[in-house]
């Protein structure tokens, strides 16, 4: 009884909705190519890299795409998703993801790592003879500095929360440093390997880390490249550093470049103006036209849902949920939206957190029958084709951010799955700031709304399913699951960890608070000729340029 | 002339005020928060710290009051998005912007000059209905199509002209530098061109009616000296109102053509800083674009003392 899909309906379902979204997308147009226009543009491009009389890469230089303007305060982080781009590769972190798995914690500053018996105090031995891109030494100092300045009141770090509970760094030796914890904290060298980018204490101590004006121009690194040039709207261009501490990167030049919006991505990566950018599966059709592209693509720690309000009705009844989840056909919707770029969400967890996904769940199946039973055992009846409790039909709201044509047309497919099945949403297409004001308040202004979530690959999900969780806008609760998540953050031995998040996966899967949807995959569009780009998110992509080559 | 000059300056400070109390009610008023602290990957409790360390949740009033304090010493504040202080950024943004509308209005009056002569001294024939045509074409093409089809012709097709941005990756020398200006500076002008022709032609044929234009001729004053010295200087007059007031809303407000060629100027980040709900780096903005209307709204009033003898300041 699994799947009935057929690729047509939602092929045509998606197409009749598209026609409604003309009108939008003319406004659209304004603000960038059109959507006939971009088709016209792209059928009658050349093969890539042909007659293009500017910004044309040869053998050392490599131009990556940027929507939005980095500024590399590395505390922080200002127009974040650009900075920490750019920053990827002027700074280093104590640790970082391995360019194989995107998951297992490697060596950067810091070359071996442990904790105490008790899981309170972990020590970090630092790598010798590194240098800052000023030629000054890196020492303990700066990372004391670091840490310190992101647990401080006075600074507005963004990634502040991955240093909870940490209560004093500490400085051994020029080699050696200490993090102490007031609990343990199983999860800190992942943590640290996301964002957590040591800063030289040597030119900042002492300034107002919010406002680095001067820094910002000239920022100073220990990475695999030094900042050569900053056109603020326009361009960031990186020059080798010849004494990286992993050896002196094979591309000699590496330029950051400001594109209006992905259309125009799409159109440079065709041109060869771009020769590596991150884009979305609905481009990839445009992108096999041109020649001399590769794409690759993989899962990162990021999940997209439909969150459901779990203190309203109609889905505080974990029944309800579930009918709602078996209502939708989300392989039909991987395949169709995603074009396959994607996986069928199972629970919490993604494949791309290596072990602690839980393997043995199978995602609830798209089975209408089996969605009916839930409903009539949850004391639903239908009336007029539309589920009822007491005489109360289910009306609700279906809420989505404004103007990213996926998500509005992954809005449109979901109610009219649940039109067909008996719960009428009305869509709320909302301007992104009102959408998060709405949709993050705790519990959240909303009946079910889209979304998503980006994050380290921590197994940790306090902040999502932990009652009263930071993100936890749509309501879950769950003893059981608080327990287990509680357990799971200072758990230090890894194979016990593993066998906690097994089991909230399980309980989590249960309960059903939101429908996971898929796991979305990075996708990385890069010129053919360069070699050596790791198949792993595109930000932790970034930090292995020093190994890739021009071919 | 100095009271006239004192008159206007205080009356300049009075209009910035009314525009910054409006602009800061309105921004405040428009429904959401700054984006920095509604980024999905950030953790909201520490969203709520900054909120509260940056005193975005006081009553707008007494922002307004602390703002207007930094504007008094001279401080128009950080960017809450870029996390610098917003002169700067305008700073780098602004001859970006000079340079894009300057050229697209150097480029506009000129054309628009000759277009509008010509129609108005050869009025009703073939000249002037093409010319007619072509500011008609001006006014009623979306700058925003017209760039497309530029960067199909001339970058994707011919491959030209680069298809954005303001010079090559590695910086690039003049010629460089102008290729990427052709097109962005062009499509800027094409509205202004339309509307500068047709001020002309009317202006040019209402100042040929006047007697002094008679005198001139009988004088047995050659035609072309009658049409450049005697006429154009006065029909000028409609046309510098409206570049006056044109110019300054280029510089700040260029966005369409701006984010079509990724020209990086403060069009674009005038933009971002609504989207982002960064209000001090709008506020910023407005006012820097609103001194310089100002300015050039009294400098264009000067001017016209200085076309026509016969306008006096009191």
């Amino acid at each position: 009884m699994m799947s009935e899909f057929d690729s047509q309906t939602i092929g045509a379902r998606v197409l009749a909705r598209s026609l409604d979204r003309r009108t939008l997308l003319t406004r659209a147009a304004a603000l960038g190519l059109s959507g006939p226009a971009l088709a016209a543009l792209l059928s009658s491009a050349p093969a890539a890299g042909a007659s293009v009389p500017a910004s044309q890469a040869t053998g050392g230089s490599l131009t990556f795409a940027l929507i939005g303007d980095p500024t590399l305060n590395v505390f922080t982080w200002p127009n974040q998703l650009p900075s920490v781009l750019v920053a990827k590769n002027v700074f280093s972190t104590l640790v970082k993801y391995s360019a194989e798995d995107g998951v297992t914690v490697v060596p950067d500053l810091a070359t071996e790592w442990s904790a105490s018996p008790d899981g309170l105090v972990w020590t970090f031995k630092l790598r010798e003879g590194v240098t800052w891109h000023d030629g000054q030494p890196f020492t303990a100092d700066d990372v004391k500095f670091t840490l310190d300045a992101i647990r401080s009141e006075n600074v507005r770090a963004q990634f502040r929360s991955a240093l909870r509970g940490v209560t004093d760094v500490a400085v051994v030796d020029p080699q050696t440093v200490t993090i102490t914890s007031s609990e343990p904290i199983g999860s800190l060298p992942t943590l640290l390997a996301y964002n957590i980018a040591i800063a030289p204490k040597h030119l900042l101590d002492g300034q107002d880390l919010n406002e680095l004006t001067d820094f910002v121009q000239k920022p100073v690194g220990t990475g695999p490249y030094m900042v050569q040039e900053i056109v603020s709207g326009d361009r960031v261009v990186l020059a080798a550093n010849p004494n990286y501490f992993e050896g002196a990167p094979k591309i000699g030049t590496l330029t950051y470049k400001v594109v209006p919006d992905i259309n125009s991505v799409v159109a440079q990566l065709l041109t060869g103006e771009l020769d590596m950018a991150t884009v979305e599966a609905s481009n990839l059709e445009a992108l096999k036209q041109g020649g001399g592209l590769t794409t690759t693509s993989a899962l990162e720690p990021n999940t997209f849902a439909v969150y459901l309000n779990n203190t309203r009705w109609p889905f505080d009844n974990p029944l309800v949920r579930k009918a709602a989840t078996m209502a939708i056909d989300r392989k039909a919707i991987v395949d169709q939206l995603l074009l396959g770029e994607g996986v069928v969400a199972t629970s919490s967890h993604s494949p791309a957190y290596g072990d602690f996904y839980n393997p043995n769940i199978q995602p609830y199946p798209f089975d209408l029958a089996q969605a009916e039973a839930l409903m009539t055992e949850a004391g639903f009846t239908k009336q007029d084709g539309l589920w009822a409790q007491d005489g109360k039909p289910i009306r609700i709201e279906l809420m989505v951010d404004k103007g990213n044509s996926t998500r509005e047309q992954l809005a449109l497919v979901v109610q009219q799955y649940w039109q067909d099945f008996g719960i009428e949403a009305t869509l709320a297409v909302e301007e992104w700031s009102v959408y998060i004001e709405r949709g993050g308040q705790l519990p959240g202004d909303y009946d079910s709304r889209t979304g998503w979530r980006i994050t380290a690959p921590d197994p940790d999900k306090t902040s999502e399913y932990g009652t009263g969780g930071a993100v936890n806008h749509y309501g879950y609760s769950n003893p059981v699951a608080d327990d287990l998540l509680a357990r799971g953050r200072t758990e230090l031995d890894h194979a016990a960890r593993v066998a906690i998040y097994h089991e909230l996966q399980q309980v989590l899967y249960d309960d059903c608070p939101i429908v996971w949807m898929y796991y979305p995959k990075g996708i990385i569009a890069h010129n053919a000729r360069l070699q050596g780009v790791p198949q792993i998110g595109v930000r932790d992509a970034l930090l292995y340029v020093y190994q890739m080559s021009v071919g | 002339m100095t009271t006239f000059l004192i008159r206007r300056l205080l009356q300049s400070v009075l209009l910035l005020f009314i525009v910054s109390v409006v602009i800061f009610t309105i921004v405040h008023a428009a429904p959401g928060g700054p984006a920095v602290l509604i980024n999905p990957e950030i953790d909201p409790r520490t969203a709520q710290e900054f909120a509260e360390q940056l005193g975005l949740n006081d009553p707008v009033p007494v922002q307004y009051g602390r703002w207007l304090g930094n504007v008094a010493r001279f401080d128009l504040g950080l960017s809450l998005q870029h996390s610098v202080p917003t002169t700067t950024l305008i700073r780098e943004r602004f001859p970006a912007s000079l340079l894009l509308a300057g050229s697209a209005m150097a480029l506009a009056t000129v054309v628009a000059l000759v277009l509008g002569i010509v129609s108005a001294l050869k009025r009703y024939s073939v000249w002037d209905y093409s010319a007619t045509l072509v500011a008609f074409l001006g006014l009623s093409v979306p700058g925003f199509w017209l760039g497309i089809m530029l960067i199909i012709v001339f970058s994707v097709k011919l491959g030209w002209l680069p298809s954005s941005g303001m010079a090559s990756d590695q910086g690039g020398g003049f010629v460089d530098r102008v290729k990427h200006l052709v097109m962005p500076a062009f499509v800027l002008s094409t509205f202004a061109v339309a509307q500068l022709a047709r001020y002309t032609r009317s202006s040019m044929i209402e100042v040929l009616r006047n007697d002094y234009i008679r005198t001139a001729r009988a004088k047995g004053l050659s035609e072309r000296i009658v049409i450049l010295q005697h006429a154009l200087r006065n029909a000028l007059i409609p046309v510098i109102t409206v570049l006056a007031v044109t110019t300054p809303r280029l510089i700040g407000g260029a966005v369409i053509t701006e984010t079509v060629f990724a020209w990086p100027g403060m069009g674009r980040l005038a933009a971002n800083a609504a989207f982002t709900r960064d209000y001090p780096l709008v506020m910023a903005i407005t006012m820097c674009v609103a001194v310089l209307v100002i300015t050039s709204n009294l400098l264009a009033d000067l001017c016209y003392g200085m076309l026509d003898p016969r306008i006096t300041f009191k």
